[in-house]
């Protein structure tokens, strides 16, 4: 065991430090240490994984393999993370629960890191199952709201199911190539030719449906509107975005990175299950009035335009979907923002309508969700508009033209259901007598700052995000 | 490539529908003639004196799950317990990273009150 592992020990330390403070009697140190043990494992292991960049690193008798793409994946597994902490400190499901929702949150970072950095195939089920676990649990942290638990059980028996389709899947790929190890299944794939192997394209079949899952893509989506609407809104935040990075990571090392021999025979597929997430996300999010539940459509879409990326097979387009993931989870973060505090002070406010009039109570989280959900829509020159542009772009390279067609229209349909909260934002006042005011506290203040500026960082440097994310890419595909 | 090759699985998916299928189609269409005798739940002859579906208290399952837990943890000692020796104290740390850990758990679980029976 080597330095490399650091990131993943030190994530998994925190993990179990973080419970600790809970136990303490009620007062200061059962209060805050679990966030503040979170927020310095997080960081703590977001600077060790900033210092591994650079060649490929084994560990762990090469299970673990820490290259770029590992640590361009853990910096935007751990950035979603402080975001989602620092959303949740004022939270009521981390009342009396403190230890557990931020043991969880880092507990399930844990499960990503390990899909990220995984050598074999194993390790790509247990990361999976790990990030799953703990956020079944964590959507039904709020106990007292039917809606809460509702979401935690739908997501238990799907996700249960996916990872049975996705563990059977990889159990044909091993029997189709006889070892689990990505690197030696390349070869093997390379070498005996195996283009059209029954056992491996049926193995192929259930770990795309298995993944799709994860990924919430079309047609394995149908838990995403309810587990969305019901989880607990930074809950929902994280799932949004660094669930769907991990499941997407799974999907490149898998497909891109072991079976990219075999392109002709998992292309079509994958590009079939885009566009049909993206029609279905995108038309699904057109009726939705309340603000989780299109969001949850607009994650379906968006895990379409991401599997593009990972369909074109190529380094354009893998390069193209690393800037748009790390793109993707600071708008949607910060999109989240405004209904984290809107439902704790109005009894309808995850609804769109409730947010009316808000931008000018509060200007500085009105700008951020206007400016995310501008990015999100595709506006230039925002970096939202940049990765749709290179990931339709990669898609017609790699004669998937139709594909790109697709992604254009459902992202010019997806500027209705993008636009219509910020016009409710800014437009009518108020109605008087709100409910309770609600004191979002500075966490929450802070998360927005950093998602805003995140959106505006990724727009101003794309060029040398783009760099470092072809030199990820090119780790990815190296042999 | 040789498809001729996986002919025992397609056997078998087909074996499997066609005896559920049967199943499910012999209910459907034939005779019911339900009786108090044939609806009662079996218990080796006798009658049934309580109700069969009763609420059971929830530690039974808690208790349940964290012997699992421990269990499991002891079955991961065992192969290291062998090996111990030829690797000293690396794998002495390993260990107790490992035990620590589910120390750790142990202790989340006791301070909660899940050890106490209601």
């Amino acid at each position: 065991m080597n330095i490399a592992a650091l990131p993943m020990m030190i994530l998994i330390a925190t993990a179990v430090v973080a419970l600790v403070p809970s136990l303490a009697p009620p007062g200061r140190v059962r209060h805050l240490g679990p966030p503040l043990v979170s927020i310095v494992g997080l960081v703590a292991a977001a600077g060790m994984s900033v210092l591994l960049w650079g060649d490929r690193q084994y560990t762990f008798y090469g299970a673990f393999r820490t290259d770029r793409l590992t640590v361009l994946m853990t910096l935007i597994f751990i950035a979603s993370a402080l975001v989602t902490v620092l959303m949740s400190l004022r939270e009521p499901a981390t009342v009396d629960r403190r230890g557990e929702y931020y043991s969880l949150l880092v507990a399930a970072v844990v499960g990503m890191v390990l899909v990220a950095g995984t050598g074999d195939l194993i390790g790509v089920f247990l990361g999976i199952e790990i990030l799953s676990v703990a956020l079944y649990v964590l959507c039904a942290m709020e106990v007292w709201r039917a809606r809460s638990l509702e979401a935690g059980l739908k997501y238990l028996i799907v996700g249960a199911v996916g990872s049975a389709l996705l563990l059977y899947g990889l159990t044909f790929v091993f029997g189709a190539t006889g070892s689990v190890s990505l690197e030696e299944i390349s070869d093997i794939v390379r070498v005996r030719g195996l283009g059209g192997e029954p056992l491996l394209m049926g193995g192929m079949a259930l770990v795309i449906a298995g993944l799709g899952f994860k990924a919430s893509a079309a047609p394995f989506h149908m838990w995403v509107p309810d587990v969305y609407e019901g989880a607990p809104t930074p809950i929902t935040a994280f799932m949004a975005t660094a669930v769907k990075a991990a499941a997407i990571v799974a999907f490149l090392r898998v497909f891109s990175g072991a079976l990219i021999d075999v392109v002709d025979d998992w292309q079509m597929p994958l590009a079939v299950i885009a566009a049909l997430a993206i029609i279905a996300g995108n038309v699904g999010a057109l009726v939705q009035q309340s603000f989780k539940r299109m969001m949850a459509y607009s994650s379906i879409a968006q895990a379409g335009y991401l599997l593009i990326g990972v369909a074109t097979g190529t380094l354009l387009g893998v390069r193209s979907l690393l800037y748009y993931l790390i793109a993707y989870t600071a708008m949607t973060l910060g999109a989240f923002i405004l209904v984290a505090i809107r439902e704790r002070e109005v009894e309808d406010g995850q609804s769109i309508a409730s947010l009316a009039g808000y931008g000018r109570r509060s200007p500085l989280h009105g700008v951020v969700v206007t400016v995310c959900l501008f990015a999100l829509a595709g506006f230039p020159p925002l970096s939202g508009f940049i990765g749709k542009f290179m990931l339709f772009g990669a898609a017609v390279e790699a004669d998937l033209t139709w594909l790109a067609v697709v992604g254009a229209v459902g992202s010019a349909v997806s500027v209705a259901y993008y636009l219509r909260p910020i016009f409710v934002l800014w437009g009518e006042d108020p109605e008087p007598g709100n409910a309770r005011t609600f004191d979002p506290g500075d966490g929450l203040w802070v998360a927005s700052v950093l998602a805003g500026l995140g959106v505006v960082v990724t727009s101003i440097l794309a060029s040398p995000l783009l760099d470092y994310c072809r030199e990820a890419a090119q780790a990815l595909i190296a042999p | 490539m040789d498809l001729y090759d996986y002919l025992p699985i397609v056997a078998f998916m087909i074996a499997g529908l066609a005896v559920g299928g049967a199943i499910l189609t012999l209910s459907r269409i034939g005779p019911t003639k339900p009786n108090p005798a044939k609806e009662m739940p079996y218990e080796s002859g006798i009658l049934a004196t309580t109700p069969v579906r009763q609420r059971f208290p929830i530690d039974f399952y808690l208790t349940a799950m964290l012997f699992i837990v421990f269990d499991i943890e002891l079955a991961f000692l065992y192969p290291v317990a062998l090996v111990m020796r030829d690797n000293g104290i690396p794998a002495l740390v390993l260990l107790l990273v490992f035990t620590v850990t589910v120390v750790e758990a142990l202790a989340y679980v006791w301070r909660k009150g899940a050890l106490e029976w209601r």
